[in-house]
């Protein structure tokens, strides 16, 4: 299970997580209460701050 | 004593330990050989590299305790093996550090909602045997440490070897190194799960997970090699002591406790060893575990 951000997107980086990680669970891709990764593991994947990870 | 004979003094001053180090040296290498052989190739990605950038730093850390050696003499000695460790986890975290990381240009990022967990690199009971073998070796190096000064260990054995580990003159450079390295491997620890995702296109996720796994092997190795040379060194230090050696006095617990320091001692060396083989014979990375029902690697 996949996530993809932009960068350059109008919408904010930690909407377009919230977002996905939503529509996931909705469509059954990702099971509720499925552990994610930690805030640091997503943020240095995804090359972005901890922070921004952090505010979804 | 000539500085430069120190390493050998190191071997050969472990009662037993340079037979049992040299016999578990051939039979792993063989073993690892006929495993390695079987392993499916991997993409460079700097393997190599890393692999001269882990024993170099060893080498180092060796120098710096030969160059103790000059300065301090015999007291060296017994750092020679903690610090050639601690050379090593410093070239472990130094070789992970320069493992490729995703790729930064563009807009556009993706990453795996799979959370990556150390147990799924490294038996979580390895983990915590090697903590508790650091805070053991730590209790242990201090407890000598301040006994020592107070002069108990020479009031029972006066004739005690000159670079026996007494005092702080011991105490405190063991302390420094396991130390040391304990936040190496500790950090080790946590950048093996935490590193991020490389490329796929650079480096797979099977080939990514497997060095992972390689490098938390070696971290705890060298953990343990560094844990358990004090620990060895100590109880049959004491097992000396308590055999009646040093002195004329023996209460009835002492031939027990002799026997338990004796066992203590030669299973922490043995230990010690088998870090060192652990160290010598992790390959350059894990292949996946087979799929159920699959082919296993032996």
């Amino acid at each position: 299970v996949d996530l993809t951000v932009d960068l350059d997107s109008p919408v904010p980086v930690y909407e377009q997580i919230r977002s996905q990680i939503t529509e996931m669970v909705e469509l059954g891709t990702l099971s509720a209460g499925a552990p994610l990764p930690t805030v640091r593991q997503l943020a240095a994947d995804l090359g972005i701050a901890p922070g921004t990870v952090a505010r979804h | 004593m000539n500085p430069l004979l120190f390493p050998l003094l190191v071997v050969i001053s472990i009662p037993g330990g340079g037979i049992v180090l040299l016999l578990l040296i051939c039979v792993f290498a063989r073993e690892h050989s006929r495993w390695r052989a079987a392993l499916p190739p991997v993409p460079s990605a700097g393997a190599s590299r890393r692999a001269w950038l882990r024993r170099g730093c060893a080498v180092a850390g060796v120098g710096v305790a030969e160059a103790l050696g000059f300065l301090v003499g015999q007291r060296a000695i017994p750092v020679f093996v903690p610090l050639g460790a601690c050379g090593y986890l410093a070239g472990v975290l130094l070789a992970e550090l320069t493992i490729p990381g995703p790729p930064r240009e563009g807009a556009v990022r993706r990453a795996s909602l799979r959370r990556r967990h150390l147990d799924a690199y490294m038996l979580p009971g390895a983990v915590w045997g090697w903590r508790l073998a650091a805070v053991a070796a730590v209790a242990a190096v201090t407890t000598v440490a301040v006994a020592s000064e107070g002069g108990v260990p020479h009031s029972i054995c006066p004739n005690i070897l000159p670079w026996s580990p007494l005092g702080w003159g011991y105490g405190a450079p063991v302390l420094a190194t396991l130390l040391a390295g304990g936040v190496l491997v500790e950090a080790m620890l946590r950048r093996v799960p935490g590193r991020a995702r490389p490329d796929p296109a650079e480096l797979s996720t099977e080939v990514d997970d497997g060095y992972r796994a390689a490098s938390a092997r070696r971290a705890l190795a060298a953990g343990y090699t560094l844990a358990l040379t004090p620990i060895g060194t100590l109880a049959l230090l004491a097992a000396g002591m308590l055999g009646g050696y040093c002195t004329t006095v023996e209460p009835v617990w002492a031939t027990p406790l002799m026997w338990a320091m004796i066992v203590l001692g030669f299973a922490a060396e043995i230990g010690a060893a088998l870090g060192v083989v652990g160290v010598l014979t992790t390959p350059d990375w894990f292949p996946p575990a087979p799929e159920p029902g699959g082919e296993a690697w032996t």
